[in-house]
This record gives C-alpha cells, structure tokens and sequence, in this order.
C-alpha cells in the first residue's frame, strides 16, 4: 500500500518529466506545482472548486489541482499549460483575443485542450458544457468560445 | 492551502482499507475514507474538518467497478459522475448525476463521496431512491463486504457503521426501461447549488418521484408518488404534492414560498414530460 | 505604416498563453515569512478580549500583532480606518489580528488559535438603515478624523460621512415647467470586483532603510506615498513594483494589504512577509464596489423635454470611507445621466454601514447612479407615451448645454449621443413604439435600452509620464507607470508611439512591471485615463526623442532639423528622402568614418498633466470634474419565460463614442467584458447579508459569476467623434461597457414582465414576487 504519512519523496509526472519532490501529504497539486515545481502556470483562484484557474489535465481529463492531492497524483499523467507549446488553441486564444488580464488563461486552455482531445466533434452544447467549468472576469466568453471553436475547426480540418 | 497535517494512505484491497481505519482510530487517530475528496478538500482548507489521515479508496478494484451486465448495473463507489455519464449506462443516473457541480468537477466526484458527504444534496442518489425496493449497495466493514437494499443504509442521508464505507451501488437492468426525467433547478446560474432537483420515473403501475433541496435531505414519499399517480389534472397533482413538503428550505438561494412555486410548475411539467 | 487603428496582438500575449506570464505570486523568494489574518466574524462588536497566548507559542511563530500595536488610522479621503480593528470592529471579514509565521501552515493554524471575545453590537445593514433615528453608530465621533484630501465633511453623531451637492438653475421653475412628473425609489447592493487574482502585497524593510513592496496594486505610486505618509519614510526609500496584474477592476486601486504587510515585516525585523487575501478574505475583508439607494424626481414638459431632477443619492460606503467621498462627489456630477436638465438638485449622501467598506469599481458608481436614472427615464416616457430611445434622443446633452456642474459643453469635450443613439436604433433593427413580442407559448421578447457618460473625476493634479530609450539597433524601449491588469494599457501606449514614430509596433519594446524606482509616475491605472493621459506623455516623449534625432541628424546631413522627417526607423530629409541616417548609427551617438563621435544617447522624455479641472464648490457643486466625458448608448435584449419567470439574455448591444478605436478588437473585448460584468450584477451578482449583517457571499460558489453559456450576442460599435486633445483623439473606454447594462435589462425585463424592476439582481425568483407578491 502506498502510504504518505510525513512529508514524503515522491515522483509526479508533469509534462513528460519525472520530477521530484517532497510535498506534505496534505498539500494539493496546486500547492506542489506551483511552490515546489515552479510552475506557476495553474493559479489559485479560489482553492475551492469554483473557479477553474488552477485546471490542469490528469489522465487526458481536466481536474481542478486545487481539488487533488499532490499524493494523489502519483503515478498519474499530469500536463499543465506549461506543456502546452505552439498549439492550434494557444494561437486561436491570441487571435480571438481570448483573453485581458490572462489570470484565467492557463485554466480555460487546459479544459479546453482536454475537451480537443477527448471530443474532437465537440457539438456548442459540449463545448459550453466543459468550458463553463471556468470562470473569466475579464472577457465576455465570446471570445473564449470562438478561440475554441476555431481551433477544433482547424484541427477537424488537418 | 490546507494548513492541518494529515496522513495519506492507498490501500489496495477492501480489507486493508479497513484494517487500516480501525488501526488509525485505535490509535486516536481520526481517518476519512477519500474518494474524490472534493469535499474533504474544500473544507479542509477552511479547517472546518482536521481529520488526521485519509484513505484513498481509488485504487481498490471492487470500488471501480462499472459494468452492465445480463441483469445488474454496478456503479463503484469510486467512479466518478463523469463516467458515470460518459459510460451512460443507466440515462436516468446520468440526468441526475450531470447537473452536479461542473464537468471539471465532476471528473473528480466519485459517487461514494457524493452520498457520504454532507452537501445535502446528493442528486445523483434520486434514481437510486426511486428504486429503492430493487437497488443494493456493497458496504466493506469489519466483518468483511455485505450486499444489502440500499433503503437499509440509505434514506437520504447515509448511516454506516464505524469503519464501513461504500464499496458499489447496483440496479437491475431493467431500471432502463422505465420512462424517466430528472430536473435541476437553480436561483438562475446553470452552475449553482439547487433550488431543487426532481427525478420522476413512470411504469405501469404509477409515477414515482425523488426530491433533493426540498427539504433537509433528499426523500421519496409514498403518498406524494399516490398522488402524482392520480387522475387529477397535472397541475393539481402538483400542487397536492407539493402541500405535503414541508417545512422547505428557505436559504440564500431561494425562498420557500418560491421553491413551492417552481416545484410546481417542474412538476407538472415532468409529469407531461414522462408521458402522464 | 499605420498601427493606430490596427487590432495588434497586445504585447503580452504568448506570455499569458504559455503560463509564463507573472503575477505577484508567481515569483517566490525563498525565507519568506508568512502574514495571516484573524479576521472578525460579526458585522459589528465590541472587542472585549484578545487572547494570543496559545497562538504565541505554536511553531513557526514570529510575530502577532492587534490594534493595540497600531497607532495610527488610514484612509485616503478621511482617516477613519485603523489596519486592524481598534475597541471594535464595524464589518464582517475585518482585520481583527495577523499572525507572522516562518510558514503558510503555521501562520493559519497559529491564527485559528486566536480567541478574540466579542460584545454584539446593533448593526447598520443598509444606506438608509443607518440615518433612521435611533440606528446603531458605526463610528461614534466621525467628525474628529483627519481629512487627509478635503472635501469631505462628516457628521458626528450621524451615520453621515459625507454629503456632496448639486444645486443648478431654479427648481420652482423646473417644477412649474414640468406638466409631467416620476418619482422611484432604488436599492441596489453592493458588487465585488470579484478579479480572479487576489489581492496580495510582499513587503521587506532593508537595512539601509529601503521598503521593498511588490504587489497586485493599480496605484503604485499611491502605495509609496501612503506609506512614506504613514511610516514617516522617505518617498525616495519606498519602492513600490506592480507585476501583471490578473484583474482589478478598481479594487486594487485602494491600499490594504500593503500597510498590513508593512507592518507585519516591520514585527519581524524587516523580513520579507508576504500576505495573500484568500478568496472568501478577498470577498469579506478587501473593499467591494457601493451600493446605491435612491430616490428620483423628474419632471418634463408634455413634448417629454426634461425640465427639473431632484435626485437623492444614498451609497453604502459601508465601515469606512476609503474613495466614497471621491465617488459621492463623482455620482453628483454626473447625476443627471447623459440629458441636459437646467434644473437641478441633487444630494449624495455617503453612509456608513457594518458592510465590507466601498471603493472604487468600475465606473466609480456610475453604474448603479446610471441605473437609477436610465430606469427612471423609461417611467417617464411609459408615462408620456413615448418611445425609450425617442426620449433619451430628444433630451440627449449637446455642445453647448451646460453638465450638473456648469461646465459647458463643446463636441471634442462630449462626443455624440445622438450619434450613438440613431446608430444603435440601426444595429438594433429597432422599431419605435414597439411593445413587447409574445414568441410562443409563455416566451415573451423586450428590449430595454440606456444611455450613460461619465467623466474622470480625477485630482486636478493626475501626472503621468514616459520615457524613451533606444537599443544600438535603432528600437525602442518605452518606460511609463500605467499598470497592465488586462486593459492593454502597454499595448496601446506602445502603438501610440509606434504611430508618432512611424515604426512597426514589433520595435517598441515594454515592461509590463511596474516600478516606482524607474519607471515615471503615472497618478494610477484607474478611471480610464490612462490611454488619454500616457498617451499624452508618450506623444510628448516621442516628439522630445524626435527632435533630438534631427538635431543629430541636421548636423550629419548638413541641413536644418526644419527639413528633416522621421520613419521607419530612420531621419531623412523630406524633398530627398535617399539622403538619410538609420537611428542604429545615431541613437547611441553618431561615429564619423575617421573614429570621431557627436551626440550621446538619445532619450525621449514626456510629461502630461490633466489641465482645467477645478474642485466642486461644496455649495452648488460647480467645478470641472474632468478633461473630458465618454456617451454611449446601450440596449439588452431578453426572452422572458412568463411561466416561470425564468429569463435568457438573447443580445447586449453598446454604441460608445470612443473618439477614436487605437485597436479595435482590444477595444471591442473591453467592452463585452464591461458588458458581461454589467449583466452579471444586473442578473446574479450582489454582496449579500443576513440581518446580523454576516456577508453570505463569501466565496465564488455563493457570490454567483457568469459563466459561459450565459452570455447573450454581444453588439459592438463605435462613433468616432474625435477629442482634440487627446491621443489620436481616441477617448477613455475601459469602464465604460458595464455602465448601461444593469439599467437596460431591469427595462427590458420591466417592459417583458410587466412590472418595475427598481432594485437588483433581477433573480427570476424577484421578478416572480414582484409580478404575484410572492402569493402561490
Ligand atoms: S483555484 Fe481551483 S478551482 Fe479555483
Ligand atoms: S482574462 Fe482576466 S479573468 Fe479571464
């Protein structure tokens, strides 16, 4: 049995890597990403589930870091938005103009990137259906939902 | 960030789990049975809770099982609303069970923690609650796993015994064949806590409904299924029943002289939508 | 080569797309200690004991400091806030005491330690709860607080801390025109700015004397002078830097957390302390955006020409003042929305309540003041017969109408309204005089529209600057003070300089931190200035390094500096153009073949500062609040469900006279921003409270955002009424999206129910009460 009960070294497997750290057993992926790993990509915008900026894909699916234990993550594909390089969707989010302040950037691109991978004919009820996981301030969502759109678009058609 | 210290163990069978809670509470130790641990997480972060150690239950087989077979569908108290949706093998669950929280969320909620834990809501339970005469739960205790009706353990609230958790929840197949909806309403966000959620299936021998965020905790109720199975137009079946509810919620998202009225108008609207 | 009028990428944009893009929290230092609040869970009580004792003793622990280790009171206006509560505390979420640990983990668990014993004390919940007779006091003695930026004038003894008025024309004769009249009363909660980042502040006391700040404000320069102010410190020594900014909306123009965390690291022997709001600390503790309530009179000929307003303003400046006399002062100004009345009164009364204290938000209450007015006008025109956009055209304010402070009007200050209007009336496909439209069963379809403008209100001494350096290769590096929180404020000073040089954006190069030590003051990133005010100081800039570079030039190309131009990176002369010289061979100083060298490095150097503003006159309110006003039209289209009263938003329009659009789809974002942010109050958002005055929204599960799904069709346009004075003419548009949204989907869904939607969020469960008293 897998057991953390102090602080512990353990091996996460963020974006390909295995990196190493050695989080408290109570601290959430978030916390490990961020203050550990310097990746500070996800952010907290709530650290309760509501708001979506800490997304990050584990197993190809979006989860909140903030609602995931660092031990938790052990043994599980992690990909943040700092795994995320030159893609369609990274383009379409700076085309729409997708986003202002960008806070919540990281977060709408990893739910959005899962949603590219695990439905790539997403219907709008699915995609508003994923995205609206998300919270933005800034934006009106228009622009986010036509970046998503658009890059779908793109990938359907290549 | 969570501030308190706390254990984290996986355990691999149904018994180690077990075994192991019993040992962290011989020591004084106050362990959680985690699943998705959304909840414990959450409040956690605001100490509302400080348990000493939680136990993932994640990994054990039997509490990720998800299968249809010739005659019963079996949920593991370890999968999460999204595979339940996703695998979509009972449609009535998958209503119910994808209203909860947000798809990101709900990648993470596993049914197990969705009944254990105390939002009151537990929409996802409202199927199961409608079949109550026909639907088992697995429960892992001391003694070792026992299947048994879920109204034994399960009247909206769950009652377990020290050291039992929720291994699986199962219907028989033929639970697919029943004419079904279920409805969510909130104060106005489609992502909110609800105002209420109501599932109502139909057969041949009448209509049976499951209420959550009507009262303090989800309920069926024999005498409000006799009356939405009556002749009476739809609107005064719906307003009969609603007169049995009381006393309701009357919170930040909505009144409950407002419930009353959307209760009323869903409901009758169900009733159309179930073929009544 | 145009950049002016071009959608340019905004500067920052791979950056914030590959995670890389730094706020304040982002960058950790390691030895950094950790401040944490104890913050008060009653709305109003006396503080009878504080009990540090066990939280003194837990691990990690440096330092705990109360009241009792802060002698002095904060505020920008009036002095009335002590950094952490002193005797009682007036608000729930108030900093009560903070805890300084080695650890984050340490610093909650010692704070949760801290017993604090309360003795409840009456609370005041509302505006108007606080002026009734024997309501509880919120501050005992208001009148003694020093005014640190008069005027402000509160009333001992009262609720009162301030009242600003309007006083124009004769109201006997206002009334005496009127042949008809409307009078509503509002009541409109407070907002959250709700930005995603939260609000944090890093401080280290150096040896040397230095305050080393770092954080998420849009107001660096305030930070340093109100701590210079408060610690008795030399501006020089305090050098306050702001990172990317993940959202501020106003709330982060306002200075807490950085005293708090001053202080915290002053405890500890100038550590590094860093003190980060949590969200339910950002949503309770940190300041929100006014309530409003109101009543208004207006009176207008039987044509439904506006003839009289007689408008009371109360705001819930909630426990303490911070800018609400700035924004009473602002309401005021401005109180009869965007139509010339000659006849006006009006009082604007700031009250204090036991809510989390106001600042500053978007707009600077003209939100909720546009909504009192905009619904008003649509009473009256139900009253007159008239069409809701006919009305506002009819009475919009023009060149040379005079504003509720007698400043009269010309084109380039004003813009166009009725531009606005008649194109909105296109982009609407609207049909005068139509009522609403029954689509099918229970489905009923209306459109409700508005109209807003808001100045400044800036102080009549706002700077800004910048400064132009060049690299070897002939780019530039463009240094000014303007914050970026999302606006895309770098961007479009980078492109206003690009234009005036005529080079491409990609060789102006910016940073998009902040800092008080180098870059040149900018007031603060706030009232959507900043376009209208670095711009100018960057065109100054700009035509500083140009006539340095023909200066420089005239001497290699033998000729006047009369007869040189600049573009495309090079100084020619402009009947022969082949005769010319790179910026690469000059901006660092010009070589001659034989080794000998002329010139230096060439710096561009510019200043603005806002000119002809005066005070308002504490009796009639005349003076000149700003350089110059923002109109606009805007429109909501709903599809009422009138079973349920359930309602989806189809179609927000907005036609704003942006003077000029310097890149179109940031502007365009802007404003469905403004707009999505606009029908989030109007339909969801509110700060709420029970009767004890417990905050009920305290985290984002509970204080409700749109999210996607729920945004309507978004219409954008804009007229291009040119301001004289301003860059490019381009006016201020940053707030201006949310102002007329609340009010045009309270008409729209007022026109679809039935009813008069005079108060917010228009829940369906309001509508619903309002249309059957709540009877079944
Ligand atoms: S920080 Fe995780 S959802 Fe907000
Ligand atoms: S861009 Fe600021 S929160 Fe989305």
């Amino acid at each position: 049995m897998l057991s953390y009960p102090e602080p512990g070294p353990l091996t996460l497997n963020v974006n390909g890597d295995m990196l190493s750290l050695t989080p408290r057993p109570a601290d959430t992926l978030l916390y490990s990403l961020r203050q550990e790993l310097g990746l500070t990509g996800a952010k907290p915008g709530c650290e309760n589930g509501d708001c979506g900026a800490c997304t990050v894909m584990v197993d190809g699916l979006p989860i909140k870091s903030c609602l995931m234990l660092t031990a938790e993550a052990e043994g599980r594909e992690i990909r943040t938005v700092e795994g995320l390089n030159n893609t369609v969707l990274q383009d379409a989010f700076m085309d729409a103009w997708a986003f202002q302040c960008g806070y919540c950037t990281s977060g709408f691109l990893m739910t959005a990137h899962a949603l590219m991978e695990r439905e790539p004919e997403a219907d709008e009820a699915t995609i508003v259906e994923w995205l609206r996981s998300n919270l933005c301030r800034c934006t009106g969502y228009e622009e986010i939902v036509q970046a998503v759109k658009a890059a779908l678009e793109q990938t359907q058609r290549s | 960030m969570i501030a308190s210290r706390f254990q984290y163990y996986r355990p691999e069978t149904l018994d180690e789990a077990c075994q192991l809670y019993m040992r962290l509470q011989e020591a004084k130790k106050m362990p959680l049975y985690y699943g998705g641990g959304t909840e414990i997480l959450t409040r956690a972060r605001e100490s509302a809770i400080r348990p000493d150690a939680v136990l993932d239950i994640k990994h054990i087989p039997e509490c990720r099982r998800l299968e249809m077979a010739e005659d019963t569908i079996v949920f593991g108290a370890a999968v999460t609303l999204d595979e339940i949706c996703r695998t979509n093998y009972w449609p009535l669950l998958s209503d119910a069970a994808g209203r909860v929280a947000d798809h990101t969320t709900r990648c993470k909620i596993t049914l197990g923690g969705h009944l254990a834990g105390t939002i009151p809501y537990r929409e996802a339970s409202l199927p199961f609650m409608i079949f109550a005469r026909d639907a088992k739960i697995t429960v892992q205790g001391p003694a070792g796993p026992r299947r048994i009706p879920l109204v034994q353990v399960y009247d909206g609230q769950l009652h377990l015994g020290s050291a039992e958790f929720v291994v699986d929840l199962s219907v028989p197949r033929s639970v697919r064949d029943y004419r079904g909806a279920s409805v969510k309403t909130t104060r106005i966000d489609w992502v909110d806590y609800p105002l209420f959620t109501v599932t109502m299936v139909r057969d041949s021998s009448g209509v049976r409904a499951a209420f959550s965020g009507v009262l303090a905790d989800p309920f069926t109720s024999a005498s409000i299924d006799k009356i939405l199975s009556g002749k009476a137009d739809l609107s005064q079946r719906a307003r009969e029943s609603v007169a049995q509810m009381n006393p309701i919620i009357d919170d930040l998202h909505g009144s409950s002289a407002y419930r009353r009225f959307r209760l009323t108008t869903v409901i009758s609207q169900l009733l159309q939508e179930i073929g009544e | 080569m145009s950049t002016v009028g071009e959608s340019v990428r905004r500067k920052e944009a791979p950056n914030k797309v590959t995670g890389r893009a730094k706020y304040n929290m982002d960058m950790q230092s390691p030895g950094t200690l950790f401040a944490e609040l104890v913050t008060s869970p009653h709305a109003h009580a006396r503080i009878r004991k504080i009990d540090t004792q066990n939280a003194s003793k837990m691990g990690g622990v440096k330092a705990i400091l109360t009241g009792d280790d802060v002698a002095f009171l904060c505020g920008e206006v009036l002095e009335d806030r002590p950094p952490l509560a002193k005797g009682k505390v007036r608000y729930f979420g108030e900093p009560v005491a903070m805890v300084v640990a080695t650890s984050e983990a340490d610093a909650i668990l010692a704070s949760l330690a801290i017993e604090v014993d309360y003795e409840m004390l009456g609370v005041v919940n509302s505006p108007l709860g606080g002026l009734e007779k024997n309501a509880p006091l919120v501050h005992e003695r208001a009148g003694d607080y020093v005014k640190a930026k008069p005027p402000v004038s509160p009333e001992s003894g009262t609720n009162i801390a301030d009242l600003a008025k309007i006083r124009k024309g004769d109201m006997a004769q206002g009334w005496k025109s009127a042949s008809v009249t409307v009078e509503a009363r509002f009541s409109l909660p407070p907002i959250d700015h709700a930005a995603m980042e939260t609000r944090s502040a890093k401080v280290e006391i150096l040896h040397d004397g230095r305050v080393l700040v770092q954080s998420t404000t849009q107001a660096p320069f305030e930070v340093q002078k109100l701590l210079s102010k408060y610690f008795g410190i030399k501006q020089g020594k305090v050098v306050v830097e702001t990172p990317l900014v993940g959202g501020a909306f106003g709330g982060k123009a306002t200075v807490q957390l950085e005293v708090l965390a001053y202080l915290a690291s002053k405890a500890v022997d100038g550590r590094l302390v860093q003190l980060v709001n949590s969200r339910e600390q950002d949503l309770a503790t940190s300041p929100v955006g006014t309530g409003l309530q109101a009543l208004i009179k207006l009176g207008a000929d039987e044509k439904g020409r506006l003839s009289a307003a007689e408008l009371t303003f109360w705001m819930d400046a909630g426990a303490y003042t911070d800018s609400s006399p700035r924004m009473a002062r602002a309401i005021a100004a401005e109180c009869t929305g965007p139509y010339r009345v000659d006849n006006v009164s009006c009082d604007t009364y700031c009250v204090y309540t036991n809510h989390t204290y106001a600042t500053a938000y978007r707009g600077f209450a003209h939100m909720p003041m546009t909504f009192c007015i905009e619904r008003a006008m649509d009473k009256l025109a139900k009253q007159l017969h008239m069409d809701p956009l006919q009305i506002r055209q009819l009475n919009a304010i023009q060149p040379g109408d005079t504003t509720p402070t007698q400043v009269t009007l010309n084109l380039s200050r004003l813009g166009d309204l009725r531009a606005c209007i008649e194109r909105m009336e296109t982009l609407l496909g609207w049909e005068p005089g139509k009522a609403p439209t029954h689509i099918s069963g229970d489905l009923v379809r209306a459109i409700g529209v508005s109209c807003f403008w808001k100045t400044s209100s800036s102080p009549q001494n706002a700077i800004s600057g910048a400064i132009i350096t060049f690299n070897q290769e002939g780019s530039m590096n463009l240094a000014t003070g303007a914050v970026e929180f999302g606006a895309g404020t770098k961007t479009t000073s980078a492109q206003i300089l690009a234009e005036r040089m005529d080079m491409s954006i990609d060789d102006v190069y910016i940073h998009s931190h902040v800092s008080t030590k180098v870059d040149p003051e900018h007031w603060k990133t706030v009232a959507s200035l900043s376009t209208f005010m670095v711009g100018r100081a960057v065109l100054d800039a700009a035509d500083d390094a140009i006539r340095q570079l023909k200066t420089l030039a005239a001497v290699i190309l033998r000729c006047s500096p009369k007869d040189l131009a600049v573009s495309q990176g090079r100084v020619y002369i402009k009947d022969d153009p082949t005769m010319n010289v790179a910026f690469k061979d000059i901006v660092h100083g010009y070589q001659y073949p034989e080794g000998n060298s002329i010139g230096g490095q060439i710096m561009g150097r510019g200043t603005y500062i806002v000119r002809h503003l005066s005070p308002l006159n504490p009796e009639d309110g005349e003076g000149r609040p700003g350089p110059s006003w923002t109109v606009g039209c805007q429109a909501v289209e709903v599809e009422l469900n009138q079973r349920d009263w359930t309602y989806r938003i189809l179609r927000a329009a907005t036609v704003i006279d942006a003077g000029r659009v310097i890149n179109p789809k940031g502007a365009r974002g802007m404003v469905m921003g403004g707009m999505c942010q606009g029908l989030g109050y109007a339909s969801r958002e509110a700060v709420r409270h029970d009767a004890e005055g417990h905050l009920l929204t305290n985290q984002l599960r509970t204080y409700k955002l749109m999210r996607v799904g729920e945004q309507p069709k978004y219409l954008v346009d804009f007229v291009e009424t040119a301001q004289i004075d301003a860059p490019y003419g381009a006016r201020a548009v940053g707030e201006h999206g949310v102002l007329g949204i609340p009010s045009a989907l309270a008409n729209a869904l007022s026109a679809a129910a039935g009813i008069e939607i005079d108060q917010l969020p228009a829940t369906p469960e309001m509508l619903w009460t309002l249309k059957t008293g709540g009877i079944l």
